[in-house]
């Protein structure tokens, strides 16, 4: 019994850890596109613009540890660590740049954000790579090729958002949003060799 | 009129991958996707309704993978997580299968892991029901005394590393410790109680006319281990009590209970 017992516990830590782990890098990724999308940053910065993301999604795990200590009741761990690491996004932004990111260039415009991707450099050649990570996948020039609101739409969806919260955000229709997100999917998916 | 495979669009598809669709629908793309499992030859729309799924499906695939792919988190992250999650796990196995049972009615949280640590020994207070008074402030320290009669708490307060809970004994009712604690006159409580570092408190409790009663004086508690708690009888007056923890004079936690007749 004591071994059951004991298979029992390690096996609940592991799946604990494991979910902890996972809500970490989903976090990550979700601070990393937003922070990608307003600092365009050049090559070189990537790794720091990285570091800062999983910085913040650091602080908000912690936050949330600190909070559930307090005696707070969170019942939907992974939303309320989603809105917080979103502040601390807006934070980040509206605090003075620290020196990591001192030269990232800041530009809202579709059309020199575009001409500045095209100027990266593809880290990955090989367009079926599955091993790509998160941060790789917003250099991919699949990506870039897709249209303003299929890639607003598409960006959205890689972060775990659903058609209904992002016509919402968007304050569009949520028919507009799906025909937005299935021509994303489709044309991503074809340039990416999936289909 | 039955919804066909024709009813079914592109966008549906996307809703059926997020789960925000309706049943019917939902169940119909369900089944042809069972039938093409199945090997079952599948008409045409029904064909080309499962390509577009794999198409969506795959993008979908692809980004959670690239999310897997991410480095894990930092080294000192990880410890800390380990640290809360070893207090709990570690300690009482068959406990931690009572733990794993009402988990849901917790919370999702990492706190409930603290909070369940509390329920690893037990003791109770006793008092006398005229004079709410402590009958003996022995302690005894033991695993699962008596368990069978506590209603074991679902809510914490955890407050200055200190998991906090009240419950009825003999009573299947249930008590949020979070929210306003109501008990009668006659009721019996316990307390639980869960230092997250080792310390010295004391505890008192205030009745609503001002009278106090020192239940526990210079107590130590050891971090990860539960506070003995005997029997805690409600008496007369009626109206707000109080039980505040206190080190070094200071409170570090309070919570209200309101006694009604």
């Amino acid at each position: 019994m004591k071994n059951y017992n004991k298979i029992n516990i390690d096996k609940e830590k592991r799946k604990e850890r494991e979910e902890f782990n996972y809500l970490f890098k989903k976090l990550t990724a979700r601070i990393y596109t937003q922070l990608y999308q307003s600092f365009n940053p050049k090559k070189d910065d990537k790794v720091s613009l990285q570091e800062n993301a999983q910085d913040i999604a650091q602080d908000t795990i912690m936050a949330y540890l600190k909070k559930i200590e307090e005696g707070d009741i969170i019942k939907n761990r992974e939303a309320w660590c989603t809105t917080v690491a979103k502040n601390k996004t807006i934070d980040f932004f509206r605090k003075k740049r620290p020196e990591r990111i001192s030269n990232y260039e800041n530009s809202d415009d579709e059309e020199n954000e575009s001409k500045n991707f095209n100027k990266l450099e593809a880290i990955y050649e090989d367009k079926k790579n599955q091993d790509k990570s998160f941060y790789d996948i917003l250099d991919d020039e699949c990506i870039h090729k897709l249209n303003k609101n299929h890639k607003k739409t598409l960006l959205l969806i890689m972060q775990g958002e659903k058609t209904r919260e992002i016509a919402e955000v968007l304050s569009i229709p949520k028919n507009t949003i799906l025909t937005w997100a299935t021509n994303a999917k489709r044309q991503y998916s074809e340039c990416m060799g999936f289909s | 009129m039955p919804i066909t495979s024709k009813n079914i669009s592109t966008n549906d598809l996307q809703l059926y991958l997020e789960d925000d669709i309706s049943d019917d629908k939902k169940r119909l793309i369900f089944e042809i996707e069972n039938k093409n499992n199945d090997g079952k030859t599948l008409t045409s729309q029904e064909t080309k309704l499962i390509n577009e799924l794999n198409i969506l499906r795959n993008v979908d695939d692809f980004f959670e993978k690239a999310i897997n792919n991410q480095p894990p988190m930092p080294k000192e992250l990880q410890n800390e997580i380990d640290k809360r999650l070893d207090l709990v796990f570690d300690k009482e196995p068959s406990l931690i299968q009572s733990f794993l049972n009402i988990k849901h009615l917790i919370s999702g949280g990492i706190g409930a892991f603290s909070a369940i640590v509390a329920m690893l020994f037990y003791t109770t207070i006793y008092t006398s029901s005229a004079y709410r008074l402590v009958e003996s402030t022995s302690i005894t320290k033991g695993t699962n005394l008596e368990i069978s009669n506590i209603n074991f708490p679902n809510q914490w307060l955890i407050k200055n590393d200190i998991a906090f809970a009240l419950s009825f004994k003999l009573n299947e009712k249930e008590i949020n410790t979070n929210g306003d604690v109501k008990v009668e006159i006659g009721d019996t409580l316990i307390f639980n109680l869960i230092p997250l570092k080792s310390r010295k408190i004391d505890i008192i409790y205030i009745s609503s006319d001002g009278e106090k009663t020192t239940l526990y004086e210079k107590q130590k508690i050891q971090k990860g281990k539960k506070f003995l708690s005997k029997d805690l009888r409600i008496g007369e007056p009626i109206g707000t009590d109080k039980i505040q923890i206190l080190e070094d004079g200071k409170i570090i936690l309070e919570k209200n209970i309101i006694v009604v007749e």
